[in-house]
């Protein structure tokens, strides 16, 4: 050990670079973001939803307090205390029930094998927004970059025939796929993941396996926008053939 | 053309039917796509990389194999896509005859309008009585001349309906065009990956022999796995080299069937609304009466703007028209020609079908022939997939790095 601390600045530094940039960005704590448009949009759906449920709960109750009263009027002086009780207990009670609730219920493996195609890359996403907390960093990277891809794809997916080849080749690749690998990846013991296994370790495979589905995803995407690249370049030809100065052959 | 004798005559039209697309054998594609020297070095340098690195590794080791096997599924991507394209462009043939038949039909329509106002057919306009200057069967001419305004509108439709089939293989070629491009570029990547394969071979075999002495077991198993799958691929892909191109041509071929076929309808439409335009001509110098054919001659406009390339014949003509049939003493012999000029065309197109129709015929049996012989190796190419995603060495032997 001659060699003294100051012999590495140039890797620690960079080392309390990357942390730094990581920290901004969120850190390990990013749970809470989401992961692409679609899991957002999901995600503010049911915000929604919950924000309705709690007006219409609101007004159930003060329609009930109304009624009651309507009912009791008279018999008792006690009455509009009572009801402004009740109407403050169950304000409590909705907000605390409200917000207890998950977030969002994460999709189960058998929701995301048979899901639609189309529905598909929402769940997923939430699906691996709920996975991130057991990636390892490298591995955190790449999901980060899957989701913008998804997000892509999905758009895609909007516009594609229902019969389209590519249609499986996606429910398969991000459906079973990606949950397949990340789920072999988390049932390995925690201790055990780093340790080299079959010429690398677990860490390292994951990473690697998600590269490559990232690098797929891409390649479907492009595929899938094929035809509609085709198709300009069909229509553009035509237009020249029929009103351009070269002849039709 | 002004100068000859028969002005209304219009040049013979020749629809050239194209040849069969003939069988091209793996043997004979290897270079037809060149490779710029530049890119025969980068690929070569591929090689010799590669090959360095394999013989570094044990024999033995899952590090060789793991190599062995990128050679294996060496190609698929560029074998996969071209394979791809190959299956989409077989139904093209198929799809151009069916096309054809539209386009028949509407001519077979046209004919059978036309024919029915035919001057030869209805004997009764016989120009010698014209000498008189007097219109001695007043009224059956005047009822000939009737039959085109009643006729006009039907004509009108056909016209419409061929001016649309026209477009419909404009747009066919327009799609031919996008995928012949496509085409070439699956093409130029498997010929930089044949180079690639060819070159492995090479470098194997000297490598191998040299390690005959040092290394024997090592020189055994390169040539028993490295080299044998090196082989194999070359063959995979000169096979949808050969059917790659063999596609390519066939695409030309539909695609000079439309081109024919395109100047086929413009002509025939062309001759039909000379023909009418006659009709109204003569009628005047006939009857001395003027036959309106009113949705006739706003076709007319639009017909020479659509077909761009006989609009001059047409305008030459209309001006011959006028000096013959005013001047000329036999109105409706004018008449008769102009429509034996519709039959010409006619005709022609009729003998080009039939014998584009063969070469059609001819070159989808051989197509699909090589395609169905094609689909063996495919299927090896995919087969051999569940090898692939060697991690260690991305890139190596793929064209995208």
């Amino acid at each position: 050990m001659a060699q003294s601390p100051a012999h590495d600045s140039d890797a620690i530094l960079a080392a309390a670079r990357a942390s730094l940039k990581d920290q901004q960005a969120g850190g390990r704590r990013v749970e809470g973001k989401a992961l692409g448009k679609r899991s957002l949009a999901l995600r503010r759906a049911e915000a929604k939803r919950k924000a309705m449920m709690l007006a219409f709960g609101l007004v159930a109750l003060g329609f009930a307090l109304q009624v009651a009263s309507a009912l009791l009027s008279g018999l008792l002086d006690l009455i509009p205390i009572l009801t402004k009780g009740a109407v403050v207990v169950g304000l409590v009670i909705a907000i605390i029930g409200l917000m207890r609730q998950k977030p969002l219920a994460v999709p189960s493996l058998d929701t995301l094998r048979s899901a639609k195609p189309k529905a598909l890359v929402a769940q997923t996403q939430l699906w691996l927004e709920a996975q991130r907390p057991a990636l390892p960093a490298p591995a955190l990277d790449v999901v980060g970059r899957i989701g913008g891809q998804l997000d892509s794809l999905a758009l895609q997916l909007d516009r594609a025939d229902d019969a389209a080849p590519a249609l499986a080749q996606v429910r398969q690749l991000v459906g079973e796929h990606l949950p397949g690998l990340i789920t072999t990846y988390t049932a390995i013991p925690p201790a055990l993941r780093r340790e080299a296994h079959a010429g690398a370790s677990p860490d390292e495979q994951l990473t690697q396996s998600l590269t490559t589905i990232s690098a797929e995803i891409d390649s479907v995407t492009r595929q899938m926008a094929e035809g509609k690249l085709d198709a300009l370049a069909i229509q553009s030809r035509f237009l020249d053939y029929k009103y351009g100065e070269g002849d039709a052959g | 053309m002004a100068s000859t004798p028969t002005p209304l005559e219009a040049p013979t039209i020749t629809l050239t039917p194209p040849e069969p697309v003939p069988v091209v054998a793996p043997a004979q594609v290897a270079g037809l796509v060149p490779l710029a020297p530049e890119q025969k070095g980068k690929l070569e340098s591929k090689v010799d990389s590669f090959v360095a690195d394999l013989i570094a590794q044990d024999a033995n080791s899952p590090e060789f194999g793991k190599r062995v096997d990128q050679l294996t599924t060496m190609g698929r991507k560029e074998i996969a896509a071209a394979a791809g394209m190959s299956n989409r462009f077989l139904d093209r043939p198929v799809r151009a005859m069916d096309k054809d038949q539209g386009v028949g039909t509407n001519l077979i329509e046209l004919r059978r309008t036309v024919e029915a106002l035919d001057p030869a057919k209805s004997g009764k306009l016989s120009p010698g009585k014209k000498l008189f200057g007097i219109i001695p069967f007043g009224n059956s001419v005047q009822k000939y001349f009737d039959g085109y305004v009643s006729a006009q509108g039907h004509i009108n439709a056909i016209l419409d309906k061929l001016a649309s089939g026209k477009d419909e293989l404009l747009m066919d070629n327009a799609a031919i065009d996008v995928e012949r491009q496509k085409l070439w570029e699956a093409m130029g990547n498997l010929e930089q990956m044949t180079h690639i394969s060819q070159k492995l071979d090479e470098r194997l075999e000297e490598v191998s022999h040299d390690l005959d002495i040092s290394d024997p077991a090592k020189a055994k198993a390169i040539r028993e796995s490295a080299l044998f799958y090196t082989r194999q691929r070359t063959q995979d892909l000169l096979t949808q080299m050969a059917v790659t191109v063999q596609g390519y041509l066939a695409l030309d071929l539909v695609k000079k069937n439309n081109v024919e076929l395109v100047k086929g309808v413009d002509r025939a439409s062309t001759t039909t609304v000379a023909a009418l335009r006659t009709a109204v001509t003569v009628a005047q110098a006939l009857t001395n009466q003027r036959l309106v054919l009113q949705q006739i001659t706003a076709l007319n406009t639009t017909t020479a703007n659509i077909i761009d390339s006989t609009s001059s014949l047409l305008k030459e003509q209309t001006s011959q028209i006028h000096q013959q049939a005013a001047a000329s003493t036999i109105p409706v012999e004018t008449l008769q020609r102009a429509f034996q000029n519709i039959y010409d065309t006619m005709d022609s197109i009729d003998t080009f079908k039939i014998k584009a129709l063969d070469s059609m015929k001819q070159t989808v049996t051989t197509l699909s022939a090589e395609v169905e012989k094609s689909k063996g190796y495919i299927a090896r190419a995919q087969g051999g997939s569940s090898a692939q995603a060697a991690p260690d060495a991305p890139g190596l032997l793929s064209l995208e790095s």
